[in-house]
């Protein structure tokens, strides 16, 4: 099922690559002793270095480079035990040294992969080119005052990794599943936080396409600073879609950096960018020696990997008796999976039930009220693992279950207070069910006749109406062997 | 009282030690000096009151016998490119006119832990980019040895102010930075002493950038003794700078005076062979019969390569230095010319606050980077600039230390050196610049007075990290030539 | 290089030549580049791009060491407001 354009003039097919930007979850910045934390008031977390200072230093942080050797090992990738900082020279207001200290010709990490899953199920592996250290540069703030641009330099200085893939994408679906699977590696290995509308993850789109089947590579536009994962699948289509207009109106298109329009859905050429950078990159004399990641090192954050998506996938099959699809869905993202298990610690919960609410419920409640991060939520772990446990001891049923959910969001109470409050406990009394069943029979002579007949699809019929003469808490399994018995 | 200001730092220490005089009455004379001193134009900050003030606690110390070292109460000089907290420090440029750094250079703190006194900062060449001090934002510094003819000279750069101060007596002794001879040439255009260190000896911590992996920080003294003194305090780790040598710093003093007998002196065949001036020539020849009459062995040495130094310098210095200088932008601090837009803003400021002979540097090393340029030029000169470490390590097997000319002549006039077109003002780097390239260590002493009477200086040039020699070498050259007789 | 070669340069590093000066800088650029080509004479074929440097960049703890600098950090700019460094408003 690949994704194609129709052109007037003939079929495209669409060429991705991206370069995605991650913050480096670390204390200090990456050559400076000042913190790396965001935030605060401006220009607080700022060394003289980081102000690009007359005289002052960079000396590398230790701990951003365990971070990027530990996100290559995440991507398949090789670990250039030497690699060199360069500086890429170009003025902007953000960037106080008048260069970028970066990575060019011998970055850290070398050639490796990753795994996405398609819209069919079936996997596509993308290259990685390499992955890189940088540092960030400050902010430029363009609304506070007339006329000016305000400089806040907190951001300056703090470690970046680009990681560039290969150009292996070919359509929108693929280069979001991309950077979704990239932002659950890189939040796995705790080396960033992955969060695209704070910045700390920032996505450029190369876009070209040619002919279907064709194996050039045409011009290609790069789509600066997509800060959400659908905007980035949304520029995407849209610039494929410009390439295609323009070569069917046989036009031209020119090498350019563009910003992506949420609004307008519109991507639009960068202004004063027709003088091409020349970046004049050359190793910085201030890191003359070569960044050596040495055996020990490898070796210890060999030892520190966590256990990563696919292998926790395997384990909560066996553990938890689920099937491979949930446990892939539950362990797609760290939190979702650590949610998963820490309800699974509840006693008497249970794997299949839990993996339900958590990927139907729950979920959905998520992406009706946007809600991110599945720890916001006020069913707590603990909160879930108890319900699953009420209903495997058969205290309450599953449909009482999912109706717990929404009252615990909303009054934040514990479910075995909501269930006592509101009496849901499960009825298994045989003698009440029975009455009710009775009185059902006896109400529909027309549909027991046809069951009796052979319909046997009636049956859920009779379940359904019992559910609800019981507000739903009469205990299925009661209610199957009384029904089956009177209706035999 | 004699003239304290003619004493040597190891005498000032002494006499510190036996409470002759103290700090104040020491730092009094100099500054009368300094004052007198005025029209040598060596210092562009006179800290004055705030050396009495230091004076001071060194005086509380001196009584109660409790000195920081032998450098505690003895005044200094500071080459203004490197930053003294609380005190302006320029560069010599019209960018950094008012700069006053929130922040204290390694190397001058490790001084001011030992103790010294900074009475000045020193005039030098805009960001140390040239060899006479005329390229000071501030002026330029007269040599306060005058030739025979009467005619004003110059005292050579970048660290043309240490220079005069020390040879004027304005300071015991100054910090001077060497990038490609701007320690050795002004302190043998001056007739003293000056020690480039080896690369990664002295901190670069805090002493503003012109060529990051040439700069280098040394003293500049009377005498070779007072080198010693000086370098051992200035010298260390430091782990602020990536470059910084972790090699613990040698007692140099008291190795000091023990000879050259059994030293393998390289002579440079390309040299002798080559267009030396003739008295350059004949200080050459002086000073090998006075390391020969000591007990050293002289032998000559070929250095193939050296042909190839300036070029590779006056490429790879540039490159970094249109980098470093890229800071210096209006934003955060220095000079600001507004503009309309940030671009406008940039080059106004840039264009105003930079002088010509700093331009001119910023425009070779963005060429030679850009697009297009930088394999034939940037990183030819960094191959190139590994063929002359070779050439030096080479020699190295045969000999333990190396002696040539530090320039190719003695001071000019200040007319003259105005008349220089740029490439005939590189050419005065020819004898100091390849050191910088192969990061060793070298000295520079006065051997001899030429016919004009001005001093002519040679180098010894040293193993990585082997100071040691040169003092040595050095000390017995100071001891026996006709310059330290005059 | 030509005048047109000297200006891109200039914009390259942010400064400017006016009419009167470009012909100097144009001059002086010939010249030393000129006299830069012995390099290319030189013979580096035998030089070991590989070369095993013993030294290595030493790192340093991921440590925070300083905060709250602003008051010092803003002392020698030209023009601020709040704890904010101000520039001609940047259009992007």
């Amino acid at each position: 099922m690949s994704y194609i354009i129709k052109g007037r003039t003939c079929d495209y097919e669409v060429v991705i690559g991206l370069e995605v930007h991650c913050q480096v979850i670390s204390k200090a910045k990456l050559f400076s002793s000042a913190s790396a934390e965001s935030g605060g008031t401006p220009n607080d977390h700022v060394a003289f270095i980081d102000a690009g200072f007359p005289g002052m230093l960079p000396v590398v942080n230790k701990f951003c480079v365990e971070q990027a050797v530990k996100t290559g090992l995440g991507l398949n990738a090789k670990i250039n035990k030497k690699s060199v900082f360069a500086r890429k020279n170009y003025f902007y207001a953000d960037l106080p040294q008048g260069y970028q200290i970066s990575q060019y010709d011998k970055p850290i990490v070398g050639e490796g992969y990753l795994d996405i899953e398609l819209e069919d199920g079936s996997t596509k592996r993308i290259g990685i080119e390499r992955l890189h250290l940088e540092q960030d540069a400050g902010k430029s703030i363009h609304d506070m005052l007339p006329g000016k641009s305000c400089i806040d330099l907190n951001r300056s200085g703090v470690a970046l990794m680009e990681i560039v893939s290969k150009p292996d994408m070919s359509s929108p679906y693929e280069a979001g599943a991309y950077l979704t699977k990239l932002r659950s590696i890189v939040r796995y290995l705790e080396t960033c936080d992955g969060n695209m509308n704070e910045g700390s993850m920032r996505c450029d789109a190369n876009v070209s396409v040619r002919p279907v089947g064709s194996k050039e590579l045409r011009t290609r536009c790069e789509i600066k600073n997509v800060n959400s994962i659908r905007y980035l699948m949304q520029a995407i289509e849209y610039e494929a879609n410009r390439h295609v207009d323009a070569y069917d109106n046989g036009e031209e298109i020119y090498q350019e950096t563009r910003l992506f329009n949420a609004n307008k859905k519109e991507t639009r050429s960068m202004r004063g960018k027709e003088n091409a950078n020349d970046y004049r990159y050359f190793p910085d004399p201030d890191l003359a020696f070569p960044l050596v990641v040495s055996d020990e090192l490898l070796e210890k954050v060999k030892n520190s990997m966590p256990e990563m998506p696919e292998e926790k996938a395997i384990r909560f099959v066996q553990t938890y008796k689920i099937s491979e699809d949930e446990a892939k869905r539950l362990s797609a993202e760290k939190t979702v999976a650590n949610y998963f298990e820490e309800a699974m610690k509840e006693k008497g919960s249970d794997g299949k039930k839990t993996a339900n609410l958590i990927l139907v419920e729950l979920a959905a409640y998520m992406s009706e009220n946007q809600i991110e991060n599945i720890y916001e939520l006020k069913t707590t772990a603990s909160r879930l693992g108890r319900i699953t446990a009420l209903v495997e001891d058969g205290t309450i049923g599953l449909r009482i279950a999912k109706e717990l959910l929404p009252m615990i969001e909303e009054t934040d109470k514990e479910p075995e207070a909501i269930i006592e409050e509101k009496g849901l406990k499960q009825v298994s009394d045989t003698g009440e069910i029975e009455k009710i069943i009775d009185k059902i029979i006896a109400d529909n002579p027309k549909n027991v006749e046809e069951y009796k007949a052979g319909k046997e699809k009636l049956f859920g019929f009779f379940v359904g109406q019992v559910m609800k003469a019981t507000q739903g808490k009469a205990n299925p399994a009661v209610i199957n062997k009384l029904l089956k018995d009177k209706l035999s | 009282m004699a003239d304290l200001t003619s004493k040597t730092i190891a005498e000032l220490s002494q006499g510190f030690d036996n409470k002759e005089f103290s700090a104040t009455e020491v730092v009094t004379a100099y500054i009368k000096n300094m004052e007198q001193g005025r029209k040598y134009n060596a210092y562009i900050t006179e800290t004055g009151e705030h050396a009495l003030a230091q004076a001071k606690d060194c005086d509380n110390r001196i009584a109660s016998g409790k000195r920081l070292s032998m450098l505690d109460g003895v005044p200094l000089g500071i080459k203004d490119l490197f930053c003294t907290k609380d005190i302006k420090t320029t560069a010599a440029s019209r960018i950094l006119e008012n700069f006053i750094p929130p922040y204290e250079s390694t190397v001058t703190k490790n001084l001011l832990d030992a103790g010294s006194i900074f009475i000045g900062k020193t005039n030098l060449d805009e960001f140390a980019m040239g060899g006479a001090n005329l390229t000071s934002y501030f002026g330029q510094a007269i040599n306060p040895i005058k030739r025979a003819d009467g005619k004003e000279v110059v005292t050579g750069g970048s660290s043309g102010g240490s220079a005069a101060a020390v040879a004027a007596s304005m300071c015991a002794g100054a910090t001077g930075t060497d990038t490609g001879g701007s320690i050795r040439q002004p302190a043998a255009f001056c007739g003293i002493v000056g020690i480039k260190p080896t690369y990664g000896r002295c901190s670069r911590y805090g002493i503003i950038a012109y060529a990051s992996s040439l700069d280098q920080a040394g003293p500049m003294t009377k005498t070779v003794e007072d080198a010693a003194i000086m370098l051992e305090k200035m010298a260390g780790f430091d782990e602020l700078d990536s470059t910084s040598a972790d090699i613990a710093v040698p007692n140099f003093t008291s190795s000091l005076k023990s000879g050259v007998k059994g030293l393998k002196v390289g002579v440079v065949k390309e040299f002798l062979n080559g267009d030396l001036n003739k008295e350059i020539a004949a200080a050459y020849e002086e000073s090998m019969n006075i390391l020969k009459s000591n007990g050293a062995e002289i032998k000559e040495i070929s250095l193939p390569n050296m042909k190839y130094a300036l070029a590779t310098y006056y490429i790879i210095a540039p490159a970094e230095a249109s980098s470093n200088l890229a800071r210096y932008d209006g934003l955060r601090f220095g000079l600001r010319v507004d503009g309309s837009s940030l671009d406008e803003m940039y080059e106004n400021s840039r264009s105003a606050g930079f002088g010509a002979e700093v331009k001119r540097r910023i425009m070779i090393g963005t060429y030679v980077l850009s697009a297009g340029y930088y394999d034939a030029y940037y990183l030819k000169a960094l191959n190139v600039r590994k063929l002359i470490r070779q050439d030096y390590i080479n020699a190295f097997k045969e000999v333990d230390t190396i002696l040539t000319p530090v320039a190719p002549t003695t001071a000019f006039t200040i007319e003259e050196s105005k008349s220089f077109d740029p490439v005939t003002n590189y050419l005065q780097d020819v004898f100091t610049v390849p050191v910088n390239l192969a990061k060793l260590p070298a000295i520079s002493v006065p051997v001899k007075m030429a016919e004009n009477s001005l001093p002519i200086g040679m180098q010894l040039i040293g193993r990585d990290f082997d100071e040691e020699t040169l003092f040595k070498g050095a000390y017995v050259l100071e001891q026996n030539n006709s310059w330290s007789r005059r | 290089m030509d005048t047109k070669e000297i200006n891109h340069i200039a914009k390259l590093a942010r400064l400017k030549f006016d009419e009167g000066s470009v012909e100097g800088i144009t001059k002086d650029m010939n010249d030393i580049l000129k006299w830069m080509d012995i390099l290319q004479s030189a013979d580096t074929s035998s030089v070991d791009n590989n070369e095993d440097d013993a030294q290595e960049l030493r790192q340093r703890e991921d440590v925070v060491k300083i905060s709250n600098l602003s008051e010092d950090l803003m002392k020698n700019a030209p023009e601020c407001y709040e704890h904010y460094f101000t520039v001609p408003k940047v259009v992007e």
